[in-house]
């Protein structure tokens, strides 16, 4: 299989010799691999990944984007996505674990978690626990904002409910910043994420994701500020204030 | 049924005639363009014109349609987003026909009429809509009868940040030579990739950046016969980033199609980009035809004919136009409820 091919190159190894529980076993770096999503800007693979079960991320090149931007933008992304994963897990945010990352062919491989996207799951389940997922998710982006991270696509499809907890995934766009407004850009993602998907409990899980985030940032408040001031400036709102130069009250 | 539409909510002062009761469904489509000698639009300049010229193209239309106003069953006006000033011209002739000939008033929305005549001419079914034009650039989708918006700018839209630039270092106006943007033929002249920002934010995109730097570096390069490098990296982040915020849109619905809407259709790179697109992500294409991409009174009518059939009016004493109306406001129930 093409992609099966793909990853043994990046790893540069087809198969190897272990010797486990008091066998000696061949294993094969790579194995049944299958397409899980193709994403906007990936592939995702389930593979086995010497024998382990994975997640291989290959960012392929867009034949619509001139070549010499797609390039810059897929390896810069691979390196701050892999490193973002790191430090989420050191930051005890539950993110799936990186086997392997190859910067120039844009792979990640990383530990596959078996759950379910928190954007189906949220319709079934009742207030209160609707309510606590939108509070982790408030403090998963708090623990990354202090620590100079943007996950740059908080949604409700980026987090993954599996039993050994409530994952996030997905920081393709992650960026390393000590912008307060990108932390609150972060947080006009999720808002709007939840708005656009999740509309018929709009307001219940926004406070949720507040709470979550002002309980373990700080600053929160500054930055809830900015999102107000950035979901100002989308076109044609009406509540918009009138003056660009005028200071007026924050609505 | 036929239904006069008017459009003033910018450039172009454009009166449509439709119906519903044969394939050919447009009668008379006639448009009153403002071109500015220079700049870009000014509004009192625009809303002059338009009052000035707006009645004639009222008549000129019916007598296109070969229909007297007698037969006209309810006249549609865009009431918004757009220039206060130009959206009062179209407002007070429809309010006008309506009260003096007791005809129903439909409300329309001019983005939501961007895309019905999209899905109209093209035969698109459920989209992700690319709406790109000179004061808009989203990407929508119909969900829970409305087109709510999955992303747009942070700041300026495509349109804006393509003239603002050819006119910043002085390749336009005009904008559009021989139906190709100037900052697209431009680009024509460019090979190498200048370091631009790329601004894309979850779903988002932000261009006030990647203007400023492009202005920057095109008063540098340009001397040193380097202007065109600038324009095709300009031109390939901008579109580059749009159509990213359109894959997530298309990975998050999960819908099969993608419409381009809005002037900026027009432009035949794009286009060519969106095929790439289209088939890298195995959905299908529909493009506006340029005719019918930028502004014209034919979307308001058609809009105005779904609304109206769903029995969609408002009061003349309401009609007020409303410069902020932002599409996700609007309650698409002909496509929910299927009237």
């Amino acid at each position: 299989m093409e992609v099966e091919r793909l990853l043994e190159k990046s790893i540069s190894l087809s198969r190897i010799t272990i010797y486990s529980a008091g066998k000696i076993m061949e294993v094969d770096a790579i194995s049944e691999c299958r397409e899980l999503a193709t994403g906007a800007e990936a592939r995702i693979f389930k593979c086995m990944f010497f024998g382990i079960p994975a997640v291989a991320k290959i960012r392929l090149p867009k034949p619509f984007i001139m070549p010499l931007i797609d390039e810059k933008l897929r390896s810069r992304r691979t390196r701050v996505e892999a490193r973002a994963l790191l430090d989420a897990l050191r930051l005890g945010i539950p993110v799936p674990r990186v086997l392997w990352v190859d910067v120039d062919s844009g792979i990640i491989i990383m530990e596959f978690v078996k759950g379910e996207i928190l954007r189906d799951a949220i319709n079934r389940s009742c207030a209160d626990e609707a309510c606590r997922y939108l509070y982790a998710l408030g403090e998963y982006l708090a623990k990354l904002h202090n620590a100079g991270i943007v996950h740059g696509d908080p949604t409700t499809s980026n987090l993954l409910l599996s039993p050994s907890g409530l994952y996030l995934i997905d920081f393709g766009l992650a960026e390393y910043t000590s912008l307060i407004e990108d932390y609150a850009i972060d947080i006009h993602i999720a808002f709007r994420a939840i708005e656009s998907t999740h509309f018929d409990k709009e307001s219940e899980l926004k406070e949720c994701l507040v709470k979550g985030y002002s309980e373990h940032m700080k600053g929160a408040q500054l930055v809830l500020r900015k999102v107000r001031e950035i979901r100002a400036m989308g076109r044609y709102v009406e509540r918009r204030r009138r003056s660009v130069w005028g200071e007026e009250d924050n609505d | 049924m036929i239904v006069l539409g008017i459009e003033s909510t910018a450039h172009t002062f454009g009166v449509g005639i439709v119906t519903d009761e044969r394939e050919n469904f447009i009668l008379a489509d006639v448009r009153v363009k403002y071109v500015p000698e220079r700049g870009g639009i000014h509004p009192r300049e625009a809303s002059r014109l338009f009052a000035e010229r707006g009645p004639e193209a009222v008549a000129r239309a019916l007598r296109e349609a070969g229909v007297g106003i007698r037969d006209i069953d309810a006249i549609a006006v865009a009431l918004g987003p757009g220039m206060g000033p130009c959206l009062r011209v179209g407002a007070t002739i429809a309010r006008m026909l309506a009260s003096y000939y007791s005809k129903p008033l439909v409300p329309v929305n001019h983005a939501v009429a961007h895309i019905e005549i999209g899905l109209k001419i093209t035969g698109a079914q459920d989209p992700v809509v690319v709406y790109l034009s000179g004061g808009n650039t989203a990407v929508l989708a119909f969900v829970k009868g409305r087109y709510r918006v999955f992303g747009e700018t942070l700041d300026i839209a495509l349109g804006n940040l393509l003239d603002t630039f050819a006119r910043e270092v002085g390749l336009g106006p005009p904008y559009v030579v021989e139906g190709m943007h100037v900052v697209d033929r431009c680009a024509a002249t460019g090979r190498d990739f200048v370091d631009l920002p790329y601004v894309v934010r979850g779903q988002d995109v932000a261009f006030s950046g990647l203007l400023t730097a492009a202005i920057r570096a095109y008063r540098r390069l340009a001397p040193r016969g380097k202007g065109g490098d600038v324009c095709l990296s300009f031109r390939e982040v901008a579109y580059g980033s749009i159509l990213e915020i359109a894959a997530r849109c298309l990975a998050q619905t999960g819908k099969r199609e993608v419409l381009l809407v809005g002037g900026v259709a027009a432009s035949p790179i794009l286009r060519d980009k969106l095929r790439a697109f289209s088939e890298f992500y195995g959905v299908k294409m529909h493009v506006v035809p340029p005719k019918y991409a930028v502004d014209n009174g034919v979307m308001i009518a058609w809009t105005g004919l779904l609304a109206f059939r769903c029995g969609i009016t408002i009061p003349v004493e309401d009609a007020v136009v409303r410069q902020r109306w932002r599409v996700d406001e609007v309650e698409v129930v002909w496509r929910s409820r299927g009237c």
